[in-house]
């Protein structure tokens, strides 16, 4: 009876399955429509499974009705399908993945499967970089790799203020990493002539090993650029890019006061206009009239000193190939107008790339960067006096005006006026800059193969300062009839590398060895000349006035010559074992001019393994496609804080009466070398949940030791300080990179991301003191750099109105005395990152970027000006006009007569998220529209860049690079509309 | 397959030609560096020295302006923003900006004489003529060193009591490892005499006012007897100076000369400090005339010993138009307002010094003498009151402080002379500085006493 009962079930089951076995035919395409052969096609949980054929078709029986078709394709993202009931036909559409874990990343001197390398590399595409309308690329990169972090971004048109960090400060002075485009070595300042839509891809060495193969210049970290090629496979291809958009205010939180409390509060404080024409002052005779008078001025100073300023770019690209070679060449125009008036940049770059294959075994090219730029800049920038017009937008009196009733400039403070500076005065600055590299390579043994490349960059900086004789500003410069500086700055960087590698695949092993030589050297020539007498009206130096002892028109010369020069062994063994198990291992040896001549020569050495998890045979979580663990360990050095000839003795030229002297200047230092940096790194890389989800976390310790410090020796030995190698620090943090798809289907695409990195920076150690002051903020053994050093605030005592502080030992005092000072927070955001998010709807798409910082202080120091009845020459806050009156006024701001210290109570948190960049933009489809014989594709977008920020810091930008804040040009909001057309 | 090897060759070439140790030896262009294997090194070498001399922090200002400051001869005046205030209230701390300036800048003068003194024994001279201006060379060196030594002592040296006091460290050798003790009074004088003597015997016997000459030298020689109370050195010393080519004492006319609308080498100059009007202005710190302001005026106890009708140096020193200023540094305005040369010693202080040791050795007569000699010279139609003992003495200590007003002096002798600063016309918050008092002698820096082991801390700082 069972076994009857046991036949009729099985035979049911398979009656079941025999009647719900079905076929599912469909094809398979990628999101343009082209077939994908051979990709795989099977049912989830079975053995079931067939390839697409040439059309991309394929045909596959499934057992259940409510089965799960899984379709994947090397180098595009898996699909998995849930069948409906009864359906039959599929229509599948892979797109390309969003992170390929496969990827080729371009590394130190050689190219490497993602999937090989055994350290932290970070690695941002062109559509991430394409179109951003700032003019230097450095400041582009933020958000886009954890653990990479822009400081100081200066609003300033054509301005390279910025300071990229990562993995924290690992140097006592220079931390900015080392760039490398197209294989030269070159400086941040290089990133305002380059156009960032020629670039291709941007790698980030973040881990100390995969920054050792650059020796004793990689320990800030290494970023490595490479311009653009023609597209492999595609036709000639011409692309029209074009965007105007304007560059809208940001401000400062806070809000000053109007004419009419500005002069009260004068009175209240007995200085200024405000009280030498009051009724109430003694020594005054009028009535309050004049006073009335001025009351009823309200100079709106930001509408006067800052501006929309209208930002426009027209490129140009052409790309194509023949069967040897390949071209792209592009040209570009981009201007940009700055918040400022009278501050803006012009820039024209043309590029030309061309590959060229000789024959099989010969290859070689050449990439090119051509820029002319100027741009009419203002200086003074961080400063605070009227000079600034940053500051004077703020500081100017309500009651003072640009031009008097008569028509002429006002004279407002010190003797200035911004408006008639920018009128009547010129700083221009013009570059012309050149980045040239070519390369040979040729296959001289079937396996081995040789480089080498070799490149140049070469940039003239020529300043002009005209100052016009019938300025105000005029009565300052020798003569007082004006004058005129010109300056020259030539700077050539040159870099040459060889490399001979080797690879080998040997069963289950693969070799790969690289050995190879590199120089670089960077020099750079000056000289600049101030005339005076600009009587003619002339703006060149015929204008100039020829000097005598009596006309006080003497010109003064200044210029120089310096040098420096690397020279370098490298190598490096990479070994993988069945695709599974990695180890690689570099070692270089780097000789530097500026290392003094006892420590000449270093060494620097790495090693790291990698393990590809889900290769194992073993591995088998579900929900995890792809998984890698590596460790490493790196020993490098950072030679960019020595000075070109530190390392010497050096006398300069002085003079006694008439005769020639010398006299000493340094006292060098034999044994001067890098700082080093040794740092172990350990990476969990994974795709999961069908590579939907990718995500890189990374875990390190770097120690920089050897820390560049002055050293304070005895004013007895006729010198101050000297340079050595002493100081010790650590870096210690998390970075997380995390990116998935939230959802797809065959219309909508939504994918998120988030970087994070928290970086925990501690001076361990400073030579021969444990700490040290410099201005405001202390290095102190056990705290991070850059950390505040100010007596406490305590606030305002309601029955006295005076100022109170803390002391050392926690009591509350009103003296104020620089002893009590204690330590505060840091101005370097130990938490930085990014949020971003990319949507895809048809034909529509939406990107966005914020980023956030958190955990770091900045002193306002704006607000000690403008809180600071010292200060009432200027204008001031309205919050100082609840300043303490009389016994029993609870209020933060002290009485008007007791003196106004620096204390934490300017120090501020600057905890800030900004939305960085939001970009919505409509593809047309050309194929529908029937233009695809004209257009290859068209695309409008409006992108919006800073549009917002959430900030509790009353400044203008928690995101300077300073400890102090104090009027630094602000980052611009901008709006720009785009076009871009492929032919 | 010939390509191929080209091709590698030429690869190599690429690698070789960069390769070279050489390439890394990179001399600076806009700075040199010095071997001293020629005469010329040292000559530029001491020019140096003198320059140091120029400096704000030495005679360009801290020199003069400090012991004029904590002095009685000036009174801050409502036009100061805080100028000297700290000095001229006797509030100097070890953080003091101005107390590390003047001492840095001392040794760093002895350092630049250091390179010279431990050099030249390397180098031999071609011929005769090269031999004799190098042990000029060396000979100034040794002065110049003991010069600055001299002056260091004299801010930070502890009070002279029987010579076993701390002076301040004699530095004599080239090196940033260092950490120079201070020796006793004793030890440094005597380094200082040896120094001295031995550029006396290098010295080209015709000098020019603007080298320091071995009339300078047995100058300082003097100075240094004078502190150290030896009244019979100071005599022969003095006595040497004017052998060796000291000038006679000034008439009226030239030794207005001296001091403003020409500035003249000649007169009664001994040995000054040369300054072009790109150097620091020593008149700035009375008077500026672009600004029309004067942070210190000079006060009016001063001024009233002064006989302001007969004395030559009331016309020279003073100018009491608008408000009472100094105006001995003018120098030669109207082109260089202020550009004055500063004079180290002159034969009047010979005459006061060698006044005050006979007086001392109980010759009150010689005493008057000398007195009378720098009396007659200055005012005229003088004729002497003919001062004996304690009066003698009196009239010794006026007279040193109209004569050698702000030219670095009477601060210290009050210190030597145990005298108290008693300010009649005062305009500060302190007026009067106890004879004891610690403030007599400035702190050694912070930035020293951090720096050098061995160093040690004046009392009560």
């Amino acid at each position: 009876m069972k076994q009857l009962l046991l036949i009729a079930l099985s035979a049911l089951f398979c009656m079941g399955s025999l009647l719900s076995q079905q076929t599912v035919t469909g094809t398979v395409t990628d999101t343009d429509g082209e077939p994908l052969i051979g990709a795989s096609v099977s049912v989830q949980g079975t053995t079931v499974g067939t390839i697409t054929d040439l059309d991309g078709n394929f045909s596959i029986d499934v057992p259940e009705p409510e089965s799960v078709i899984v379709i994947s394709y090397t180098g595009y993202e898996s699909q998995r399908v849930e069948l409906e009931p009864g359906q039959t036909e599929l229509r599948i559409e892979l797109g390309a993945d969003v992170r390929l874990i496969d990827e080729v990343l371009v590394t130190g001197y050689q190219q490497q499967d993602r999937e090989r390398i055994t350290g932290a590399i970070s690695t941002v595409e062109s559509a991430r970089i394409e179109q951003v309308p700032i003019a230097s690329f450095d400041q582009i990169l933020q958000g886009r790799s954890a653990g990479l972090m822009i400081l100081g971004a200066s609003g300033q048109p054509g301005s390279t203020a910025s300071q990229v960090l990562i993995r924290g400060t690992a140097s006592s002075a220079s931390n900015q990493p080392l760039y490398i485009v197209d294989g030269i070595a070159v400086g941040s300042d290089v990133f305002n002539s380059l156009n960032p839509n020629d670039i291709e891809s941007v790698t980030v060495l973040k881990d100390a090993s995969s920054a050792a193969i650059y020796g004793a210049s990689g320990g800030n970290g290494v970023i490595i650029v490479t311009t653009k090629s023609h597209e492999r496979g595609q036709p000639t291809q011409f692309t029209y890019r074009g965007s105007v958009g304007v560059n809208t205010n940001t401000t400062g939180n806070f809000e000053m006061m109007n004419a009419r409390e500005k002069l009260d509060f004068e009175e209240r404080v007995m200085r200024g206009p405000g009280w030498v024409f009051s009724p109430n002052n003694p020594n005054y005779e009028g009535d309050g009239s004049i006073r009335d008078s001025l009351a009823n001025i309200n100079t709106n100073w930001r509408d006067e000193v800052l501006q929309t300023g209208v930002f426009t770019s027209h490129e140009l690209s052409i790309s194509g190939a023949t069967e040897q070679s390949d071209f792209f060449v592009s040209g570009r125009y981009y201007y940009e107008e700055g918040q400022v008036v009278g501050s803006d940049f012009e820039r024209g770059t043309v590029r030309f790339n061309f590959n060229h294959r000789a024959n099989d075994w010969l290859r070689m090219g050449i990439r090119s960067n051509l820029a002319v730029s100027e741009s009419n800049f203002i200086t003074s920038e961080g400063a605070v006096n009227l000079n600034n017009p940053v500051a004077l937008a703020y500081l100017s009196n309500p009651y003072d005006q640009v031009f008097l009733d008569d028509g002429s400039y006002q004279v407002g403070a010190a003797g200035r006026n911004f408006i008639e500076d920018t009128d009547l005065n010129e700083n221009i600055i013009r570059r012309t800059s050149a980045v040239i590299s070519s390369y040979f390579e040729a296959d001289i043994l079937p396996r081995l193969t040789a480089r080498t490349n070799w490149g140049v960059r070469y940039q003239i900086n020529e300043t002009q300062r005209y100052i016009n004789p019938e300025s105000l500003l005029s009565a300052t410069v020798q003569g007082s009839q004006g004058s005129l500086n010109r300056g020259h700055a030539k700077g050539l960087n040159l870099t040459g590398t060889t490399t001979l590698a080797y690879s080998r695949l040997l069963d289950v092993h693969e070799f790969r060895l690289m050995g190879g030589h590199e120089y670089r050297s960077i020099s750079s020539r000056s000289f600049n000349f101030t005339g005076f007498g600009l009587t003619s009206g002339l703006r060149t130096p015929a204008g100039v006035t020829p000097g005598t002892g009596d006309n006080g028109f003497i010109p003064t010369v200044g210029g120089g010559f310096t040098e420096r020069a690397i020279t370098s062994y490298f190598g490096e063994v990479n070994y993988t074992y069945d695709s599974r198990y990695n180890v690689s291992a570099s070692l270089r040896r780097d000789g530097s001019s500026v290392f003094g001549v006892d420590s000449r020569y270093g060494n620097f050495f790495s090693a790291g393994v990698s393990w590809n998890v889900s290769r194992e045979a073993f591995f088998n979580v579900g929900w995890l496609d792809e998984l890698k663990l590596a460790l490493s360990y790196g020993e490098l050095g950072t030679e960019q804080p020595l000075g070109n000839y530190q390392a010497l003795t050096l006398y300069n030229p002085g003079s006694y009466g008439d005769a020639t002297a010398l006299i000493p200047s340094t006292p060098g230092n034999p044994d001067l070398r890098w700082e080093a940096v040794k740092g172990f790194n350990f990476n969990v890389e994974f795709a999961a949940l069908s590579n939907r989800l990718f995500g890189e976390i990374s875990l390190y310790s770097n120690e920089s030791q050897d820390i560049l410090l002055d050293q304070r020796i005895p004013l007895t030995t006729g010198w101050r300080d000297s340079p050595i190698n002493a100081g010790d620090l650590r870096n210690r943090g998390i970075e997380v990179e995390l990116e998935g798809v939230v959802m797809r289907t065959p219309d909508f695409v939504w994918s998120v991301g988030v970087n994070y990195a928290y970086n925990d920076n501690e001076i361990i150690s400073l030579g021969q003191v444990s700490e040290f002051e410099v201005g405001t903020s202390i290095w102190r053994e056990g705290l991070p750099i850059g950390t505040h050093f100010e007596v406490e605030w305590a606030g305002v005592d309601p029955a006295t109105g005076n100022a109170l502080y803390y002391d050392l030992n926690g009591n509350i005092t009103n003296v104020y005395s620089s002893a009590n000072r204690v330590a505060h927070g840091t101005y370097i955001p130990p938490h930085n990152g990014s949020v971003f998010t990319d949507i895809s709807y048809r034909n529509f798409t939406f990107s966005a970027l914020g980023v956030f910082a958190a955990g770091h202080e900045i002193f306002n120091n704006q607000t000690f000006f403008i809180t600071n009845p010292t200060f009432t020459q200027f204008n001031q806050s309205k919050d100082m006009l609840n300043a303490w009156s009389q016994p029993g006024d609870v209020t933060n701001i002290q009485r008007l007569d007791s003196p106004r210290n620096f204390s934490s109570k300017d120090i501020e948190k600057a905890d800030f998220f900004r939305l960085r960049n939001v970009t919505i933009g409509y593809n047309f489809d050309v194929d529908n529209l029937g233009i695809a014989n004209t257009f290859r594709s068209l695309r409008v977008y409006a992108m919006g860049q800073n549009l917002f920020t959430v900030t509790n810091f009353t400044g203008f930008d928690p995101e300077i690079n300073n400890n102090i804040a104090q009027f630094e040009y602000p980052p611009q909001r901008t709006f720009t509309f785009g076009i871009d057309i492929g032919f | 397959m010939m390509n191929k090897y080209i091709t590698l060759l030429i690869l190599s070439f690429a690698v070789l030609f960069y390769s070279c140790d050489s390439e890394l030896e990179l001399e600076p262009n806009d700075s040199v560096s010095l071997e001293f294997d020629k005469l010329e090194d040292f000559e530029l070498t001491l020019n140096g020295v003198y320059s140091s001399f120029t400096a704000a922090s030495y005679y360009g200002e801290l020199k003069l302006a400090m012991e004029a400051w904590a002095g009685d001869d000036l009174k801050i005046s409502p036009q100061n923003n805080g100028q000297g205030a700290f000095i001229h209230h006797w509030n100097y701390t070890s953080g003091d900006q101005n107390t590390e300036a003047i001492w840095g800048r001392i040794y760093t003068t002895i350092f630049r004489a250091n390179l010279i003194i431990n050099n030249y024994e390397g180098l031999t001279p071609e011929d005769d003529m090269e031999a004799q201006r190098l042990n000029e060379i060396v000979s100034q060196a040794y002065g110049l060193r003991a010069l600055a030594h001299f002056h260091a002592y004299m801010f930070f040296g502890e009070r002279y009591n029987d010579g076993s006091e701390l002076a301040v460290p004699f530095v004599t050798e080239i090196g940033i490892e260092q950490n120079p003790p201070r020796v006793t009074t004793n030890e440094l004088f005597g380094q200082l005499k040896s120094d001295l003597n031995q550029a006396i015997e290098l010295a080209n016997p015709n000098f020019q006012v603007k080298t320091f000459g071995p009339a300078a030298m047995y100058t300082v020689l003097a100075h240094i007897a004078l502190f150290e109370r030896d009244w019979n050195g100071v005599v022969t010393h003095v006595n040497n100076a004017l052998d060796a080519g000291a000038p006679g004492l000034a008439d009226a006319s030239t030794y207005l000369s001296m001091w403003n609308v020409q500035d003249i080498d000649g007169g009664e100059n001994i040995f000054k400090i040369n300054f072009e009007p790109t150097n620091a202005r020593i008149g700035n710190i009375f008077y500026i005339p672009s600004l029309d302001v004067g942070y210190y005026w000079v006060t009016d106890d001063l001024l009233q010993l002064y006989d302001q009708d007969n004395d030559v140096r009331f016309e020279a020193f003073f100018d009491l138009s608008d408000f009472p200023r100094v105006i001995k540094y003018v120098g030669s305005p109207p082109a260089n307002p202020n550009v004055a040369d500063a004079k180290v010693y002159r034969t009047s202080e010979l005459y006061l010094m060698r006044a005050e040791a006979n007086y001392e050795l109980g010759n009150d007569g010689d005493a008057l003498a000398d007195l009378d000699a720098v009396r007659s010279a200055r005012i005229e139609g003088f004729s002497s009151p003919g001062e004996t003992g304690g009066d003698l003495f009196d009239a010794i200590v006026t007279e040193r402080r109209k004569e050698l007003a702000f030219e670095s002096r009477r601060f210290f002798d009050m210190r030597r002379w145990n005298m108290p600063i008693d300010r009649i016309d005062c305009t500060a918050n302190s007026c009067f500085l106890e004879n004891d008092n610690h403030r007599f002698v400035f702190p050694i820096p912070e930035a020293e006493v951090f720096a050098n082991d061995e160093m040690v801390q004046n009392p009560g700082y």
